[in-house]
């Protein structure tokens, strides 16, 4: 018998606030932190707003020393991944660290440390920039903090980040590399330069004339895209067998992943991906999907992915698909890129310890392409003894994971 | 210029670890004090900019020390300032 994979702690920083309170409180106010930018001023043309995490300040939280060599990504994943850690009681007694691991996915990194780099020529870089920017920073620094040497990890899988490296961390254990690891995205985006070309791609939501936090409106024939947010999230993830022995509280089994490419496209997505992703994830858990309550849509709010993802969804459960609650907690946290499939596992997480679902807020008319419950703006009270978290990224990369309630 | 030089690196040495300008030591390595190799790095990019210079490479093993990380400062301003007036070395 496989031993089991279970989530014995969480936590995350989003534009809610600091820890994983912060956020589902926010999720389940059904408003949203969409908000006019002020972590740096707009010029004309440039992106208005998105949700930040205002007054943040690195110092403040990990110390002069830490903050002068981490980018911003990377000391989320820290404040993260220290909450995940108490929540976990792992600072209490004493473990193999030899066997304990790290994967933080990051879509961009320290892109934005990378865009400071002066642009004239010759060339004059600041002898932290490449420590700062490096995609592994936030993984290696969380390594350090907690003083675990076992397999850490980076993923890269743009908006899949943090899921692929949830779901491989969960694959680590089973394969007995390891018996408890640190996984989650975390991603800081919020900068002119970084926002910019995300613009050009034409994918993000204007702000909305009447509410600003409304402005991006998940699987509403009216979407217009997405708003950027950032963040990150960590899971302590563990062996069943190891969380028993150290007498810990397992809170969800992470039951299942399903990883797929769609294989055709850099920016369009696909409905065969995806499917994939979902059947495998629900293979590997054993869970049938009449017994999935809860879908944690990808739900960016573009025309492409919620057609897409309402299909596949069809396409997998049939007329099951009519009895399933499927939200995008995106339009409220907004799009965190790497950092979104972590913040939202953690939101499905407490959904199911809460019997309460967080909803897509502003949803206003159906779209005959999109045709499933949405939990539209408000809250739903109901079971959840199975759920999934999508996450379908630029390049076709897609994860899914399976989460099951334990008895 | 000199004395210019030597309050920059220690008002900088001391805002990085906390310390008092009076309790820096000239014989103390920046590592005595506290601070990684990359704070050397950054500290010695910020000197750089500040006094608009470049120090070579080679001059770096030998600037361990506060003291010998002044000296090293003020060898390549002079160096500096004999090239920009034209003076033979």
């Amino acid at each position: 018998v496989t031993d089991r994979v279970v989530v014995t702690g969480c936590g995350a920083v989003s534009a809610f606030g600091l820890g994983m309170a912060a956020l589902w409180r926010g999720l389940c106010a059904g408003h949203g932190a969409v908000r006019p930018l002020t972590v740096f001023t707009p010029q004309p043309g440039e992106v208005t707003i998105g949700a930040e995490l205002s007054s943040f300040d690195a110092r403040e939280q990990l110390g002069e020393a830490a903050a002068r060599t981490l980018d911003r990504f990377a000391a989320f994943a820290v404040i993260a991944a220290r909450e995940a850690v108490r929540d976990a009681g792992l600072q209490h007694g004493v473990i193999d660290r030899r066997r304990a691991g790290v994967s933080i996915g990051s879509a961009l990194g320290g892109l934005s440390a990378l865009a400071q780099m002066p642009v004239t020529r010759p060339v004059r870089a600041h002898p932290l920039t490449i420590p700062r920017s490096m995609h592994n920073a936030a993984t290696a620094r969380v390594s350090m903090d907690h003083g675990y040497r076992g397999p850490a990890l980076c993923h890269a899988t743009a908006c899949a980040s943090g899921a692929h490296a949830i779901g491989e961390a969960a694959e680590a254990i089973r394969a007995g590399r390891a018996d408890v690891m640190l996984a989650g995205g975390s991603d800081a985006p919020l900068t002119p330069e970084v926002l910019g070309p995300w613009q050009a791609l034409r994918l993000l939501a204007p702000p909305d004339p009447e509410e600003v936090a409304f402005s991006s409106r998940a699987f509403s024939a009216e979407r217009k895209g997405f708003v950027m947010g950032e963040g990150a999230a960590v899971v302590v993830l563990e062996s069943e067998a190891h969380a028993r022995q150290r007498g810990a509280r397992a809170r969800v089994e992470l039951a299942g992943y399903g990883a797929s490419a769609d294989a055709l496209d850099l920016t369009q997505p696909s409905l065969d991906g995806p499917v994939q992703a979902i059947e495998a994830a629900l293979a590997q858990a054993r869970l049938a999907p009449v017994e999935i309550a809860y879908v944690n849509a990808h739900g960016t709010g573009t025309q492409a992915n919620d057609r897409i993802e309402s299909a596949a969804i069809r396409r997998v459960f049939l007329r099951h698909a009519d009895a399933l609650a499927v939200s995008a907690t995106k339009p409220m946290h907004g799009h965190a890129m790497g950092a979104s499939p972590a913040l939202e596992l953690v939101a499905t997480v407490r959904a199911m310890e809460e019997s309460l679902v967080p909803p897509t807020i502003g949803w206003r008319r159906r779209d005959p392409d999109c045709d499933l419950d949405y939990v539209p703006n408000e809250a739903r009270a109901m079971a959840v003894p199975a759920a999934l978290s999508h996450a379908f990224a630029f390049g076709g990369l897609n994860a899914v994971l399976a989460l099951r309630r334990l008895a | 210029m000199s004395d210019e030089v030597e309050r920059q690196v220690l008002e900088a040495i001391a805002l990085q670890t906390g310390l008092a300008v009076s309790d820096i030591g000239r014989t103390a390595t920046l590592t005595d004090l506290g601070l990684s190799s990359m704070d050397a790095l950054g500290l010695l990019f910020t000197f750089e900019e500040q006094l608009a210079v470049r120090v070579p490479d080679a001059l770096i093993p030998r600037m361990r020390t506060v003291g010998e990380l002044i000296a090293g400062l003020r060898e390549v301003l002079a160096d500096k300032e004999r090239a920009t007036t034209g003076e033979a070395p």
